[in-house]
């Protein structure tokens, strides 16, 4: 019982960057655009979100500073996409191979050093709970955080009138706009949501869970959670799923270096072929011989791609 | 309600879309006529607000609306009724409802306007789910639910663009008593369509637009022979009369069962003289488009044509031109020389631009096609790039699947593509074309195949049948 709550606990503080990370990059692709510069952001914003905390020694101003870092690559990459209609997969590419250069080469003084820690907060009573207060209220304040934006992001996307109109702009941008909503507003606000979140991502590694700075230091956590992002269907509650499945795999990758070193090995690379099977399963579900498949599992597995994501903006809207 | 529109222009480049038109409308159901590229689209979309005019006012019970701004026409009570749903497949209809109304609202009444919106569907005889997801629907039932949409949003001013192509008889038949209800209750409604027996049908007044400008204002009863001569003016209005030889020799066309869900116990085979126009009638929705397509590609069907003497058919002889034209038939960023390239010398490893030169200008004369070599095909307008691919037909004795060969055409250029394609009888094999419009199906076919829903109801010779008869098959009424 102690193996098992305590590598739930691990689970839900190391995957705090990648939940944090998956829902802003679904918030993103919810109003169309696809921050393909997650990897390049992450990385940055890790690097200088370390670099804050450590002049400062505030983590919190480390985390504030990540996500504005974050926030302002989204506010680029939002104008290459709604003023210069530029490809939104040319443009994430080549910054996310800039950044994430930049990153090493800019993070070369601060390798391995001491910045500032965060404490675990212990919620009063409710981690009295034997078991679950342990699991679930026992973390720093980025980890509730991360939980919370969980619930959160849902209810922002599907219950407030904000998240309706950029779902909306994210489907048809046309229709939207001529239902007078300013889709271009939506898809910037939709970007700098998601943008600020990878920052904040970014952050939480180089300052929690992969604590200091090294070359390479979050190499591809990006990649991993665009491929999540499509995994979770392009919903909060499935995408953080992904993400806790990726972080439990990892976990128990280092549980079992003990035990033998060639599972240690294979379980992290273990995802992989999980997600190319599952997007195959997906692709395969839309084919004539997909009816055959149960309801329950086309329902659980099948996403909702926004209609125009990944599209330029049309030319009627000015 | 009252809107005065006052000297609307409009340019694209040097084209000029709209020019100084003058309308002013109070109530009932009002026809915008014109050929295609006249200007009615631009037209509309200034009136709702998803375009800026150049210069010119419009006036709503005596105020100025601001122009060029979506919301501001909504606000105004303007709704616009697109030609294809604009709505979002992902999202429910409920929330496809609540897109952009009332938005600046922080807490919304989401029982009350369920309630509201209720009442609307029991009022106009829909009955859908709010649940359900926009793309379970059908396109009759999107477009329904746009309108009523369109009067959730307080809508005073309807403007429908073209909304028909998509729609059933039986769609149509309800959306037109939607229409007359909604007219009664004091509702504008702007119609626009090329079909002048739906205008005949539903509208009191109407305008025409030529080149731009409005030039003639109508009222009932219409004069279809006045209008169709103020509609296209100068251009030359006739039909052709040709006698056609009657050609010896017989090809026949097997139907593989799998293509029939009917009753018939074997492959049917049926055999015409070369030449023969075969006319593939169905409504809108049912797969009479599918069965020509089944002709041309071997992999769902095992329909097959075959000559009685001589040389097997190969894939050479068949032409198929599918009816989205730019998503399916043309490359639409690949100019017409290239098009020309692409069909000409496909088996040769270069090039020879002199000859692909040569006959895109020959093709470009013999079918009347207004546009340089260097144009995109998006560039041109919808009868140009039906001639395009008319002309794209290769030099061969073929077999011509056609796929709603006038979609989407005003009667002018229809009449003219047909002029094409009737041209090709006397070297053709079979021209075979898929319509959802009965007057061209009756008009220009030989034999006709009547489909209803996924099954064909009826094989004949067209002498053997009334046109009445096929509305019957295509309606599923035996």
């Amino acid at each position: 019982m102690i193996f098992f709550e305590n590598t739930l606990i691990t689970v839900i503080s190391l995957s705090t960057p990648l939940v944090i990370a998956v829902i802003g990059e679904t918030i993103s692709e919810k109003s169309g655009v696809i921050n393909l510069s997650a990897e390049g952001t992450i990385m940055i914003c890790a690097l200088f979100g370390f670099i804050f905390g450590y002049i400062s020694d505030v983590a919190t101003l480390g985390f504030l500073f990540a996500m504005f870092l974050g926030a302002g690559i989204a506010v680029f990459i939002s104008y290459c996409d709604i003023k210069l209609r530029m490809d939104q997969i040319a443009v994430g590419f080549v910054l996310t191979i800039l950044l994430s250069h930049l990153s090493n080469y800019l993070g070369q003084d601060y390798v391995r050093l001491n910045g500032p820690m965060i404490t675990k907060i212990q919620i009063p009573l409710l981690s009295k709970i034997p078991f679950m207060g342990n699991v679930l209220f026992n973390h720093s304040f980025i980890t509730y955080l991360s939980i919370l934006l969980i619930p959160s992001a849902w209810f922002f996307l599907n219950k407030t009138t904000i998240g309706l109109s950029i779902r909306s702009a994210g489907e048809n941008p046309l229709a939207a706009s001529s239902r007078g909503i300013d889709v271009k507003k939506m898809r910037f606000l939709g970007t700098i949501i998601g943008g600020s979140l990878l920052g904040l991502a970014g952050a939480t590694f180089s300052l929690y869970t992969k604590y200091g700075w090294s070359e390479g230091h979050t190499t591809n956590y990006g990649w991993i959670i665009l491929a999540i992002a499509i995994f979770g269907g392009w919903n909060p509650y499935r995408a953080a799923v992904g993400a806790y499945s990726f972080g439990l795999l990892q976990v128990l990758a280092i549980k079992a270096q003990s035990v033998t070193l060639a599972l240690s090995q294979i379980l992290p690379l273990l995802p992989f072929p999980i997600m190319i099977f599952v997007l195959i399963f997906i692709q395969y579900i839309n084919t004539k011989d997909g009816k055959y498949v149960p309801r329950v599992i086309v329902s659980l597995i099948a996403g909702n791609q926004p209609k125009a994501l990944g599209e330029k903006l049309p030319e009627e809207i000015k | 309600m009252k809107i005065q529109i006052k000297n609307l222009s409009k340019s694209f480049g040097n084209l000029k879309a709209n020019k100084n038109i003058n309308l002013s409308l109070d109530s009932g159901i009002h026809a915008l006529l014109g050929e295609n590229g006249a200007g009615k689209s631009t037209f509309v979309k200034i009136i709702s607000g998803q375009l800026t005019p150049d210069s010119g006012e419009i006036i709503i019970n005596g105020e100025n609306i601001n122009l060029g701004s979506a919301k501001d026409s909504i606000k105004n009570g303007i709704g616009l009724l697109n030609q294809d749903p604009l709505d979002f497949s992902n999202l429910s209809i409920l929330e496809s409802f609540l897109v952009g109304i009332n938005e600046k609202k922080p807490f919304r009444k989401i029982e009350n306007i369920k309630q509201k919106i209720l009442g609307l569907f029991k009022n106009y005889g829909i009955e859908i789910e709010l649940s359900s997801k926009t793309n379970s629907l059908s396109i009759g039932e999107r477009q329904q639910i746009e309108l009523i949409r369109l009067l959730y949003n307080g809508a005073k001013l309807i403007i429908l663009d073209e909304p028909t192509s998509a729609f059933s008889l039986e769609q149509k038949k309800r959306v037109f008593e939607t229409l007359k209800k909604l007219s009664n209750e004091g509702i504008i409604i702007i119609f626009v369509s090329h079909k002048l027996d739906e205008i005949f049908e539903i509208c009191e007044t109407g305008s025409i637009l030529k080149s731009g400008e409005l030039i003639e204002n109508i009222t009932k009863p219409f004069n279809s022979k006045k209008i169709l001569s103020t509609m296209f003016e100068n251009t030359e209005f006739h039909k052709s009369e040709q006698k056609y030889t009657e050609r010896v020799n017989k090809f026949s066309i097997i139907i593989s069962k799998s293509d029939l869900f009917n009753d018939y116990k074997s492959d049917l085979v049926h055999e015409y003289t070369f030449g023969s126009v075969i006319g593939i009638a169905g409504l809108q929705g049912s797969s009479n488009d599918k069965l020509i397509k089944n002709v041309f590609s071997n992999e769902f069907s095992k329909t097959r044509i075959i000559k009685q003497f001589g040389d097997p058919l190969k894939i050479e002889n068949y032409y198929y031109m599918p009816a989205d034209r730019l998503e399916r038939g043309l490359f639409k960023d690949l100019n017409l020389l290239e098009h020309y390239a692409l069909s000409i010398s496909a088996k040769k490893t270069f090039l020879d631009w002199k000859i692909i030169k040569q006959t895109a200008i020959d093709k470009i004369n013999k079918f009347n096609i207004k546009s340089n070599l260097n144009n995109s095909l998006s560039e041109l307008s919808g009868g140009n790039q039906q001639r395009v691919m008319l002309s794209l037909m290769p030099d061969l004795e073929s077999v011509l699947l056609l796929e709603q060969p006038t979609r989407g055409l005003d009667y002018n250029s229809a009449n003219k593509i047909w002029e094409m394609i009737l041209e090709r009888k006397k070297q053709d094999i079979a021209i075979l074309f898929s319509s959802t419009d009965m007057d061209e199906i009756w008009e220009y076919s030989d034999i006709i195949f009547s489909v209803s829903g996924n099954k064909i109801m009826d094989i004949s010779y067209k002498n053997n049948l009334t046109k009445e008869k096929i509305i019957k098959f295509v309606s599923g009424l035996v």
